[in-house]
């Protein structure tokens, strides 16, 4: 029973990388940008919500609904300000555009928050579990599963069902002819990366419950998440989600063994992956060239 | 006045220039061939008419309103629509979605003539296929499809680039024969094609392009085929008022220049 509880917590905690993923897998899917300031953008919004708890006396649950919006728009203001200008210019200017943003995010938020470790109180959700039998079923990582699902199948409906679905990947496939067809292509691309911050933000805000923000996390969680878009394939939100399964039930399987190694054995799938089919499980080979 | 209008346009791409000064004025619900070599500037013509390629010099009016600088979504939106060369369907999207891309475009005022159930019924082969994916249909499918897609944005002009392109003979005399139903609701068509017997027999008047320059232009009916052959290739074996003045004024030197 011990290692079916394990496989439940590995993809608990799966879920919370997909999350986490889920916004870089879009914005790469959508705009082929790869956003290497989506951890630290995602370690922003938790210390928007350490703020907003503070300043208003409030709560996490009702400083979320604050903190996402908030997100929505700096990711829409970037995409204006910043990514589009990078898009325009080559497929290697968003890379560095993305680093040095990542740079200066950190080094702004030591500046404002000091390196130390801050807690985010979520009451008594972050120890809350449910026992069921053998298992042992956390209601935080229950919900970060249950987030993640809810917005990778909100997305996906978006993308299949409505108009702006439509154009949206009528965009991904032939920018250009997008354009002669009507399609505004920046307010489109706006609210995408609007998307992919706000959920990145969620995320960010929920794995700091357990674990704490420092104003370097960013790059961590970058790391994981890119690994699971990697895994799933370029351009796939379901694959997403199966690659941070994928990587969440390696690292507490293996933990059982031998804690060191539970990280190297995550970072070692990820390289058997690329080794083997470097498309990832649901990906097209051409969307990875 | 002019559906569309272009006076002496130059346009090209970095430092290469590939149209010298073309003009040309289209009336609403007719046809304008456009002929030439490989390179003579059709596609680069019709990529500045649509936006896709901001002319160097000179100006494009539709319906007298000056639309040179407007950015290419926003000259979709006002009815100047591409049919791209290589018919560039969206590949992951069903034939469907693809027609129902410019109906969901903000800022269309009239739907106009060209409803879903209408373009079905332009094209049945369409209608029963409408569920598949545009990367899984056959040519003539695709370029039915893409067609379809231009007139859902209910165009003022339709510009057609090479539609006939590597596809069976009769799908092609098919897509000729819907000309006259889209002219009919007042549609202006720029028409790109290889095929000059085709090109003459499709539209009311024709020009035709040689190294970017308009080097002859009249009436479909009336044109000299022998000297719109030698034009086509630049051969010198016209005469020289063949070469003259187009409908614009542009009056461009019919060089000795071999085919492009």
């Amino acid at each position: 029973m011990t290692w079916v509880n394990d496989v439940f917590q590995g993809l608990f905690l799966g879920g919370a990388y997909a999350l986490t993923a889920v916004g870089l897998s879009l914005m790469f899917g959508v705009m082929r940008l790869v956003n290497l300031a989506h951890g630290d953008l995602a370690v922003c919004g938790t210390y928007l919500v350490t703020t907003v708890m503070a300043a208003l006396g409030v709560p996490l649950w009702l400083a979320l609904p604050v903190m996402i919006p908030l997100a929505f728009g700096l990711g829409m203001v970037l995409q204006l300000g910043l990514f589009d200008r990078a898009l325009r210019t080559g497929p290697l200017a968003p890379l560095l555009v993305t680093f040095g943003l990542s740079v200066i995010i950190e080094n702004l938020l030591q500046q404002i928050y000091s390196a130390n470790t801050r807690g985010v109180g979520a009451g008594n959700l972050d120890v809350a579990a449910v026992h069921l039998g053998g298992l042992v079923l956390p209601w935080l990582a229950m919900l970060k599963l249950l987030l993640a699902l809810v917005v990778i199948g909100g997305l996906s409906a978006l993308l299949r069902l409505t108009g702006w679905g439509r154009r949206v990947r009528a965009t991904s496939d032939d920018l250009a002819i997008a354009r002669l067809q009507g399609i505004r292509v920046r307010p489109l691309f706006a609210t995408v990366t609007g998307i992919a911050i706000g959920a990145a933000a969620l995320a960010g805000t929920l794995n700091a419950v357990t674990t704490g923000v420092y104003p370097t996390l960013g790059t961590l969680t970058l790391i994981f998440a890119f690994e699971a878009v990697i895994i799933g394939g370029l351009g796939s939100l379901w694959g997403t989600l199966v690659g941070g399964m994928l990587l969440g039930v390696t690292q507490v399987l293996v933990s059982q063994v031998s804690v060191p190694y539970a990280i190297l054995a995550s970072q070692l799938l990820f390289l058997v992956v690329l080794a083997v089919r470097p498309h990832g499980l649901f990906g097209t080979p051409q969307a990875a060239g | 006045m002019s559906a569309l209008a272009v006076r002496d346009l130059d346009a090209g791409y970095a430092d290469f220039q590939a149209l010298f000064g073309v003009s040309l004025d289209l009336a609403a619900g007719q046809t304008l061939a456009l002929v030439g070599a490989n390179g003579a500037g059709k596609t680069t013509l019709l990529m500045a008419i649509a936006g896709a390629l901001r002319p160097w010099r000179g100006s494009i009016s539709l319906d007298g309103t000056d639309i040179t600088i407007a950015p290419d979504y926003q000259r979709a939106r006002a009815g100047v629509v591409l049919v791209p060369e290589g018919r560039r369907l969206f590949a992951s999207l069903t034939a469907e979605e693809n027609i129902l891309i410019p109906a969901g475009v903000r800022g269309r005022a009239d739907p106009g003539p060209w409803t879903l159930d209408a373009l079905y019924e332009l094209f049945p082969m369409v209608a029963a296929r409408r569920s598949h994916r545009a990367a899984l249909l056959s040519g003539g499918e695709q370029q039915a499809v893409a067609i379809a897609r231009a007139l859902a944005a209910n165009p003022r002009v339709l510009l057609l680039d090479e539609v006939s392109l590597g596809l069976a003979p009769a799908i092609v005399d098919a897509f000729y024969g819907l000309l006259p139903a889209i002219q009919a609701v007042g549609v202006s068509i720029v028409l790109v094609e290889q095929d000059i017997d085709r090109a003459l027999a499709a539209s009311s008047h024709t020009i035709c392009l040689l190294e970017g320059r308009l080097v002859m232009a009249g009436e479909s009916a009336s044109l000299d085929r022998a000297a719109l052959i030698a034009a086509y290739f630049g051969a010198p074996a016209g005469p020289a008022d063949h070469a003259s003045a187009g409908p614009g004024g542009a009056a461009p030197p019919a060089g000795p220049g071999g085919p492009a």
